[in-house]
């Protein structure tokens, strides 16, 4: 569709750039597991908002508007399974990034911690343990 | 003054302290030195006096050198089957790990076990149904509770990134293992696999008195891995245990050849490797079971000095592990009778080969660490094998080479029957074809009969069924020796090309390993192979010119070489492996009555593949999940580190970056650059809301978010 098709599709369909906002905001909710009616009734909710928000010769997109009005009034209710989800993730997360334990609890001489104590591990420095062990029974 | 309970646990770790077992082994040891010296000294002998000079020229005894060690090489395998088949046919061994006699021992929570999962890059929905069947599987035994999962990612791709992150939380949620199922993605990807296992250790290793180590293939069942965890409770000097990993779920002709002989001989060599090493094992990386307390101290890998591919970073670490393990005294065994331990092979002789070449460095590295002070003589000779394993490739070469250049100069040079000196009678140089025929003979019988003893194996164990039945398993024996035969030659040439690349100081490449069944195409194959088919045609036509005599002892290798390409296309194809598996061929009992874990394992990645969702985005495609979809989008922010501050240049530059993905869509992006506003949760969250605010339909459609565009057939994915 050229610019001059799609000037003339707006006259004719000034209603055409809230569909496509509509739209948009029902994918939206989709892509969030919510019912079909409850995503309806929240797209519609926020194209309504949108069109309160906007006056006509703002030159805002609809569809900017109505998705943020979209988030806006998901916050709002406190109706973001997904971003509950994650917010349960980000908890359980936080048992999987604990700051490295602290070293006295690794053995003293953890070799296997090199990185982290940054000493140097070659086998060659190591000492003989076969020796050592011995001595100490 | 008694012992406190630790002083006897580590009294009791010194398990070179316990000689029943070293003396044995000892003496197996020597048995066997003595046994591949004999055979070896007999044979060169025969080898230099088949020779016209009898060895006396510098190019014959260089012939010699290296046939002895060849022939030393092959006789390490033949007499540790040997070995592998007394033990089966007696039917006990008192050193057996897995001995049903084993005092009954209980298992108590303070065994808290991690299962580790390195991965990189790896086949993401194989990835996951592994854990799958293993977690369902465990969960079957009652015992879960001891078990947590670990996926530690390395994975660089940022498509995959989030692609794990996404069947992580699919996972957790099908078998409601959240609170049991972790996963990792490590940002800086220091020492590659080992340098992953040590972060886990580092960070969580306190917590759990072992880990199982899994490969990204590996499958457990979960009675097995009970069992290891009863097996390192009931002996507290083994500091790892490794068990025999069963080749499984093979699709294509090559792979289930190598899996065919996995089965088939498998469990006879790794009986005879354990006759040999007792309590001296390998580890091999993955399907065994480590004390993480003397692994985390005893076991860190140093930096090699010097630059790669022989210094940096050691690359097979399993190896330079099992013998730091046994430096500190602890066991490193092989539980060679312990089934449920499953991996997968390599689809095609390319894909083999691209991980021989990886392998083939790390192995060469070993050998700086050959004179390590500590190590047990038994680690420094596995060191070696493990070199040997390609450098003999090398010497194979170079003796064929050597062979031909002695054929030729035979025929070429004017003979010379009287020497400088006076002497009574003239020399004459003369060929002891016949003697040759002893050697061809000998060298057939210590390469072929392991695998008729094998066969024998299957016959007392009443395990023919598993292959099809008696005449089945004979005629897939005959057919896998006949190809295994076409394809030696086609290694040689490839191990040899890697020595000798790794010696001139070539750094080898480490990309992943390609699991898909996907076929060897004709083009791939000829880049890869032609060169050594044409080596073998120029070869051929230079013998038969010259000496066409000689060109009958090397037309099984010229004949290999000459049919690589086709070799390599035709056995990488899923079909022809049916058409064998439709004869009853190259049978195993996992694939005529695989256990359940396997069919659970098949039918998650049935499942993952079936994704369907509201957008036209392939599950593949993770960056745009991330950045589209919104349960994707939290679900790696929930990932990623809070928010920081960052220099205006940093910033400025994502801005940028963020500009150009939403003008030219995600396909303009590097790999860099999707990292760089995966990592950056500000970026992108700013990116997931410009996005759905887009009101232009192509670029909405760039990234799936609108119908087709006016002036495109499918979105830019």
């Amino acid at each position: 569709m050229t610019v001059m098709e799609d000037t003339i599709d707006q006259r004719q369909n000034p209603d055409q750039p809230w569909r496509v906002a509509g739209d948009r905001a029902l994918l939206y909710l989709r892509l969030l597991n919510f019912p079909a009616s409850r995503a309806l009734e929240y797209a519609l909710e926020a194209i309504k908002t949108a069109e309160r928000s906007m006056t006509p010769d703002s030159g805002a997109s609809p569809t900017r508007e109505v998705m943020r009005t979209l988030h806006k009034l998901l916050l709002d209710e406190q109706s973001l399974p997904a971003f509950d989800r994650s917010r349960a993730l980000a908890d359980r997360c936080a048992c999987l990034t604990p700051s490295a334990p602290p070293l006295q609890r690794l053995p003293m001489n953890s070799r296997a911690a090199a990185p982290a104590n940054g000493r140097s591990s070659l086998p060659d420095k190591g000492r003989d343990s076969r020796k050592k062990a011995r001595a100490e029974l | 003054m008694p012992l406190t309970p630790a002083e006897e646990q580590n009294a009791k770790a010194r398990e070179y302290l316990h000689r029943r077992w070293e003396v044995v082994a000892n003496r197996r040891r020597a048995l066997l030195l003595t046994m591949i010296f004999l055979s070896t000294l007999i044979a060169s002998g025969f080898m230099a006096r088949a020779l016209p000079h009898k060895g006396a020229t510098l190019m014959e005894f260089a012939l010699v050198l290296f046939f002895a060690a060849l022939y030393a090489w092959i006789s390490i395998g033949f007499w540790a089957s040997v070995a592998g088949f007394f033990t089966l046919m007696r039917g006990k061994d008192r050193f057996n790990m897995n001995k049903d006699d084993m005092e009954p021992v209980t298992v108590s929570g303070a065994a808290r076990t991690a299962l580790v999962m390195p991965i990189c890059n790896e086949s993401v929905d194989r990835v996951f149904a592994g854990l799958y069947a293993t977690y369902r599987s465990l969960e079957q035994t009652g015992r879960l509770d001891l078990f947590d999962f670990f996926i530690l990612s390395d994975t660089s791709d940022p498509d995959k990134w989030v692609e794990e992150e996404a069947a992580w939380q699919e996972l957790c949620q099908t078998v409601g293992g959240d609170d049991r199922i972790f996963y990792r993605r490590r940002r800086v990807n220091l020492k590659r696999k080992s340098g992953n296992v040590a972060d886990f250790c580092r960070r969580w290793g306190y917590k759990y008195k072992y880990m199982i180590v899994f490969d990204a293939d590996s499958v457990m069942l979960g009675t097995t891995i009970y069992r290891l965890v009863e097996l390192m409770e009931g002996h507290p000097s083994i500091g790892i245990l490794q068990t025999s990993a069963t080749a499984v779920n093979a699709k294509t002709l090559f792979a289930r050849l190598q899996q065919f002989a996995n089965h088939l001989y498998g469990p006879m060599f790794s009986a005879g490797l354990s006759f040999w090493q007792l309590g001296d094992a390998q580890y091999w990386g993955h399907n065994a079971i480590i004390r993480i307390e003397p692994f985390m101290k005893h076991c860190a890998l140093p930096s090699l000095p010097g630059k790669p591919p022989l210094g940096g970073d050691i690359l097979s670490h399993d190896f330079v592990e099992a013998a730091l393990m046994r430096r500190a005294g602890w066991g490193v065994w092989l539980a060679y009778d312990l089934e449920g331990s499953y991996e997968e092979l390599p689809p095609s002789l390319l894909d083999e080969l691209k991980r021989d070449r990886r392998w083939c460095q790390g192995n060469m590295q070993h050998m700086r660490l050959l004179f390590t002070k500590g190590l047990f003589p038994t680690h420094r000779a596995l060191f070696l094998a493990g070199a040997m394993a390609y450098v003999s490739g090398l010497m194979w070469f170079l003796f064929l080479a050597l062979s031909t250049a002695e054929a030729m100069y035979e025929a070429l040079a004017p003979q010379h029957y009287f020497a400088a000196e006076r002497v009574l009678f003239p020399h004459w140089p003369i060929w002891n074809p016949e003697w040759a025929v002893t050697l061809g003979i000998s060298t057939a019988f210590l390469l072929f009969l392991p695998k008729l003893l094998s066969v024998i194996i299957a016959i007392k164990q009443k395990r023919t069924g598993d292959f099809g039945g008696a005449l089945k398993l004979a005629l897939s024996a005959f057919m896998e020796i006949l190809l295994s035969t076409l394809i030696a030659p086609i290694r040689m040439i490839f191990h040899s090309k890697f020595v000798f690349l790794i010696l001139l100081g070539r750094q080898v490449g480490w990309s992943s390993q390609r699991r898909e069944d996907e076929a060897t195409t004709w083009s791939e194959s000829l880049r890869f192979h032609g060169s050594g088919m044409l080596l073998g045609f120029v070869w051929s036509v230079g013998v038969l010119l010259i000496n066409p005599s000689f060109c009958w002892w090397l037309t099984p290798i010229l004949f290999s070489l000459m049919l690589s390409v086709p070799l390599s296309v035709w056995s990488s194809r899923a079909p022809a492996g049916r058409r064998f598996r439709d004869c009853g061929l190259f049978l195993t009992r996992e694939e005529q009555s695989p256990p359940e874990a396997l069919n659970w394992l098949e039918k998650y990645m049935r499942k993952y593949r079936s994704f369907v969702s509201p957008l036209p985005i392939q599950k593949e495609h993770g960056f745009v999940r991330a950045v589209v979809d919104p349960c994707v989008h939290s679900l790696h922010l929930s990932f990623l580190r809070k928010e920081r501050r960052y220099s205006p240049g940093i910033v400025q530059r994502r801005r940028e970056l963020m500009e150009k993905a939403l003008s030219s869509g995600p396909n303009r992006l590097t790999a860099a650059e999707k990292r760089e506003l995966l990592s950056d949760p500000s970026s992108l969250a700013s990116l997931h809301e410009a996005l759905w605010s887009i009101d232009d339909e192509a670029r909405a459609h760039s990234w799936g978010l609108a119908g087709p565009p006016p002036s495109a057939g499918s979105p830019d994915l």
